[in-house]
């Protein structure tokens, strides 16, 4: 008779073992769901991640009303149009238009009126002042290339491309602060308009042509104005788009 | 400002007992919007727990939130959240990263889907980029839209709309969560769960909910208050305003705690 000795079950791991192969099922799932359910990033918002450092900042620019397609393609028609115009007519349109329609697209850049997500945005750790001097700065330099296109390809007027850049930014910066004092990108961008306009009609006026508002001489003339213009839509910009402890101290200044 | 913390004595049943710091201290916060006087000098202090809000159209709820979300910066008064003092620009930055907040009107870009619209806020509330997705996961499938994560926001339904509104606001797990109206559009069923994920959230964070919807106070909340003219006029937990309702006829509502919440605006105006 073959007497059998009980072999001792080996499991083969350890109880420590175990636990070190135990894996969270919930959060492997919920990566599982992130991964199906999120859409990477597009190329842009990858560049502008990569060079501001920031995946917040890269979404808030990519998520600019007046960056997106249809709003730059409109943009880029109407500088097209200006440029054939001009071409046909000998007159400056580009430069006439060029502070206008920056104006009325920096306006639309932030704030309440324009972007649906700001109430939210506002309660945000990441800098609201950051979010829109990031999306101005972008939206100023696309319409300023779009304007210096349409210039370059206007015969006789390539050489007020500088010029115009002045009133450009004044233009814009004036309907940005009208924009964060009102809260409404409407307000803003009708400022800026409005602005432009009784330039271009004073002008008109005093010179019988349109055109005579981004003449060099008068491009220099009124240089100190929209110097003027500039340094205090930025500061009115800079104070009210900012937390509030140092707009309420400069207010007990005042 | 008038607080009433007990009502009848003898029927107050304690409000569930809060730990640390407090996550709300108010102290004499008053705010006017050119003649109206929207905040009235609000006392307030609040720690973990769900405390909801109650009173009726303007009497200052929705301002209240929109200081505590540091929006709005109150015209007198100090404020403390978290411990933290948000005049400090880098104390409110650290207050904002464990903030949530849903405004009663909020907006959203049409073509995000419902994911990118969280992620969005994820990003913004500086949340560690790898962890970005699986929080927002989460915090879908908390506000039961897993069958809507990739459908765009404009294609939502209102109520869907507020469920990704809530996502967002509880995707970074805030410490301090203020949820203005949320369960307007959600159907009964959405709003039984969404009380579930409200006392669950009122397990570990401060979390303050304006309503119209008194039923929901009594069933989600550990405390109420009750605000009118600006002013906190009742202060207590459900069961003191249900008490104060408790016989029929006075009060003019249906409920035992619609009634309650009658008698004390009723009271709070005489005065």
């Amino acid at each position: 008779m073959t007497t059998c000795t009980p072999i001792p079950f080996d499991p083969g791991v350890t109880e420590e073992d175990m636990h070190s192969l135990d894996v969270d099922l919930d959060h492997v799932w919920l990566g599982v769901t992130g991964a199906l359910w999120s859409t990477p990033a597009n190329r842009i918002e990858r560049i502008a991640g990569s060079l501001l450092r920031s995946p917040a900042l890269a979404r808030a620019l990519v998520t600019t009303p007046s960056l997106i397609l249809s709003w730059i393609l409109a943009s880029a028609a109407v500088f097209v149009l200006g440029a054939i115009v001009a071409g046909a007519t000998a007159t400056p349109i580009v430069p006439l238009l060029a502070p206008a329609i920056a104006g009325v697209a920096v306006a639309f850049a932030y704030g309440a009126g324009a972007d649906p997500t700001y109430e939210i945005s506002r309660t945000m750790p990441t800098s609201a002042r950051m979010i829109l001097l990031l999306r101005v700065s972008v939206v100023f330099v696309t319409n300023a290339i779009l304007g210096s296109l349409a210039t370059a390809i206007v015969p006789g007027v390539a050489d007020v491309t500088v010029l115009w850049l002045l009133p450009m930014v004044a233009i814009s910066l004036l309907g940005l602060a009208g924009a964060v004092v009102t809260h409404s990108a409407t307000i803003g961008g009708s400022a800026s308009l409005a602005v432009w306009g009784v330039i271009v009609l004073a002008a008109q006026f005093r010179a019988d042509h349109f055109s005579a508002a981004v003449s060099q001489s008068a491009l220099q003339a009124l240089a100190p104005v929209y110097l003027l213009i500039t340094a205090l839509s930025l500061g009115v910009t800079l104070w009210m788009s900012g937390d509030g402890a140092k707009r309420r101290e400069l207010a007990g200044w005042l | 400002m008038v607080v009433t913390t007990a009502s009848r004595p003898g029927t107050i049943a304690a409000p569930r007992e809060r730990t640390g710091a407090p996550g709300v201290l108010l102290r004499d916060v008053r705010h006017a919007f050119g003649r109206h006087q929207a905040l009235d000098g609000i006392d307030l202090s609040a720690g973990t727990g769900v405390l909801g809000l109650l009173g009726p159209n303007g009497a200052g709820k929705t301002t209240l939130l929109r200081a505590l979300a540091t929006v709005l910066k109150p015209s007198q008064g100090s404020i403390r959240l978290l411990g933290r003092d948000p005049r400090n620009n880098d104390e409110m930055r650290q207050i904002r990263r464990r903030l949530g907040y849903l405004p009663q009107q909020f907006g959203y870009y049409p073509n995000f889907t419902v994911f990118e619209f969280i992620e969005y806020f994820a990003l913004l509330k500086e949340m560690p980029p790898g962890q970005v997705k699986a929080a927002v996961s989460l915090a879908i499938q908390r506000v039961g839209l897993e069958d809507r994560a990739k459908t765009r926001m404009k294609s939502l339904s209102g109520g869907m709309l507020r469920r990704a509104g809530i996502a967002q606001a509880i995707v970074n797990e805030p410490e301090l969560l203020l949820l203005d109206e949320p369960t307007v559009g959600l159907d009964p069923e959405q709003r039984v769960l969404f009380r579930g994920l409200l006392r669950e959230m009122g397990e570990r964070a401060t979390v303050f909910v304006s309503t119209h919807l008194v039923e929901d106070v009594a069933i989600a909340c550990n405390e109420v208050a009750i605000m009118e003219a600006g002013a906190i006029v009742f202060r207590g937990n459900p069961v003191d305003l249900t008490d104060l309702g408790a016989v029929p006829g006075d009060g003019g509502g249906d409920s035992a705690i619609e009634r309650g919440y009658g008698l004390v605006l009723a009271s709070a105006r005489k005065r």
